[in-house]
């Protein structure tokens, strides 16, 4: 296993009686990188997550953590890990309570780093506020402190963007973007809502019925959200060769039967319409469309993904 | 160890535990107090036995398995009535150190309430002015008896506490309770010959004022037997984190 590899996980199964909660999982999330693991509700992904914390053994298959065979079952890996899980509080204890518990149990010595966590997190008013009283979206805060307060290597976070509003949605996504570019943290998170991982993630896993589909690097993430002018034309290529000699676009290509996908100068729809309606070329239909990781999600998922909450 | 034991400390503040423990830990006393003064009041000749012994005989027999027992279902069902437990798990923390930690301030628990309870059993009995003087040794004897009940009490509780793990709620253990106290007050209060083989009812048998039925050896080793075997499950059970949860 390479130095920067952080996580990686081979061929990761798990099955509750017949059924294949998670089938086979190869992935790997290199030092500083942050890993969108994407999914439907019970695609697989909270099971992925017990079994990379070690909070359930896999069935078959193994995790490497930091170089550790054991994963997360070793505890001096334990040590580097942060991870926010959907698990709750001690309700009778006040916030700053809870996170000493966590402070103390975690072998961190320094009593200011309880504050320090608070206010990372926006807590720091809530300190004395009893774990029972708080909001949905303070807990989660409060579960992302209990996360972070050991300066851990690797952040494993499960829907961290659940019960947040939309001010703490971007303040815990801003929050782990420095997290990993300016201390290097590395972050695996799951969420099902396609536009937080969009925004946040380095790569993106893709799971559905326990498996995985693809994984998508950040750069080829831009390339599949792009915008683009869809034109059914009667004769493909010369409408290409016109393209390209004639209005000089070359960034386009040739989808499945009469469809030309142009990438560049969609502001130009109409000269593009005039001039292969001039050449003689019948267009039938010219529209702009834009693809995101949504649509490409719901072709990966055969449509399943619509009728769930996916586009976030 | 120490830092376990600490994070276990502080997870006690602001419960109702220790209050309770304590409230409940006094009412045999004062009954007690309430049965000595009514008798001294009509001329019967009661001595320290009476007052202090009788006091321990009395939390032992219809109180400790449930008060004790009752600790230590809190100090464990609280972890998933909270569901705190599976982020415990997720800590640099040996989940054997967490259970070691859990018994030991179940043990400190019981030791503070015996305390407090013969402390009041005392008290009480120092207000009764019939009662003769108590000799440092007589009051020594009765401390000791009423501390090492209490404690032989709690590491009797292994098993309900497997069973408040395996269950993950209130009703089952205190229920579990209920039944060992029935049973240990029958079997004492009737003197039946199978109270040796009871090893709930130890503590009663060792009690002071207790005059009836001598534990034997193979009291001593059945209680010893529950106790292994608990805590035994309770092992097993917490490093079986698999299966729909963190044990």
């Amino acid at each position: 296993m390479p130095d920067d590899v952080v996580l990686e996980t081979l061929d990761l199964c798990k099955t509750y009686g017949r059924k294949a909660a998670v089938q086979e999982l190869s992935l790997l999330v290199r030092r500083g990188e942050i890993y969108g693991f994407l999914g439907l509700n019970g695609a697989g992904k909270t099971t992925t997550i017990r079994m990379i914390l070690g909070l359930t053994r896999p069935t078959s298959g193994g995790v490497t953590i930091l170089g550790r065979r054991h994963g997360a079952r070793d505890g001096t890996v334990r040590r580097r890990i942060g991870a926010l899980t959907e698990a709750g509080f001690y309700g009778n204890l006040t916030v700053r309570e809870n996170l000493e518990i966590v402070r103390r149990l975690t072998g961190v010595p320094q009593k200011e780093r309880t504050d320090e966590t608070l206010a990372l997190v926006g807590m720091a008013s809530e300190s004395g506020k009893v774990a029972r009283a708080l909001s949905t979206g303070m807990r989660q805060r409060l579960r992302l402190a209990r996360a972070l307060i050991h300066e851990p290597e690797l952040l494993v976070l499960d829907e961290p963007a659940n019960g947040l509003d939309p001010t703490g949605i971007r303040e815990v996504r801003m929050l782990i973007r420095s997290l990993a570019e300016e201390k290097g943290v590395t972050v695996f998170m799951s969420s099902h809502i396609l536009a937080e991982v969009q925004q946040v993630a380095t790569r993106i896993g893709i799971l559905h019925h326990g498996q995985l589909l693809e994984e998508i690097d950040r750069e080829e993430l831009q390339l599949r959200s792009r915008s683009y002018l869809e034109v059914e034309v009667s004769d493909t290529a010369r409408s290409a060769s016109l393209l390209e000699q004639q209005l000089g676009i070359h960034g386009f290509d040739v989808a499945d039967g009469n469809l030309l996908r142009i990438f560049q100068d969609l502001d130009r729809a109409a000269e593009v319409n005039a001039s292969l309606v001039r050449a003689g070329v019948s267009v039938s239909r010219l529209v702009v469309r834009h693809e995101s990781l949504e649509d490409h999600f719901i072709k990966l998922t055969g449509g399943e993904a619509s009728g769930q909450n996916v586009a976030g | 160890m120490a830092r376990t034991l600490r994070a276990e400390l502080i997870k006690l503040r602001r419960t109702p535990l220790v209050w309770v423990a304590l409230v409940g830990i006094s009412l045999p006393p004062l009954l007690n107090a309430l049965l000595v003064a009514d008798r001294l009041s009509k001329g019967d000749n009661l001595g320290w036995e009476t007052a202090l012994g009788q006091s321990v005989l009395l939390s032992n027999l219809f109180l400790a398995i449930g008060l004790y027992g009752m600790v230590a279902v809190y100090l464990f069902a609280s972890e998933h009535t909270d569901r705190a437990w599976e982020h415990l798990m997720v800590l640099p923390v040996g989940r054997g150190y967490v259970l070691v930690a859990k018994l030991l301030i179940l043990l400190i628990l019981t030791a503070v309430t015996a305390a407090v309870g013969f402390g009041v059993s005392l008290l009480l009995g120092l207000l009764q002015p019939r009662l003769p003087q108590l000799p440092a040794a007589e009051a020594w004897r009765y401390a000791r008896t009423a501390l090492t009940t209490a404690l032989l009490t709690s590491s009797l509780m292994p098993v309900v506490i497997w069973i408040t793990m395996a269950v993950r709620n209130y009703i089952v253990p205190i229920g579990t309770l209920i039944g060992l106290t029935v049973v240990n007050v029958f079997l004492v209060i009737f003197n039946a010959d199978e109270v040796i083989y009871y090893p709930w009812s130890l503590p009663s048998l060792l009690a002071v004022y207790y005059k009836g039925t001598t534990p034997t050896p193979v009291s001593w080793v059945l209680a010893a037997a529950v106790t292994v075997i608990g805590l035994v499950l309770m092992r097993v059970h917490v490093y079986r984190a698999d299966q729909g949860g963190a044990a």
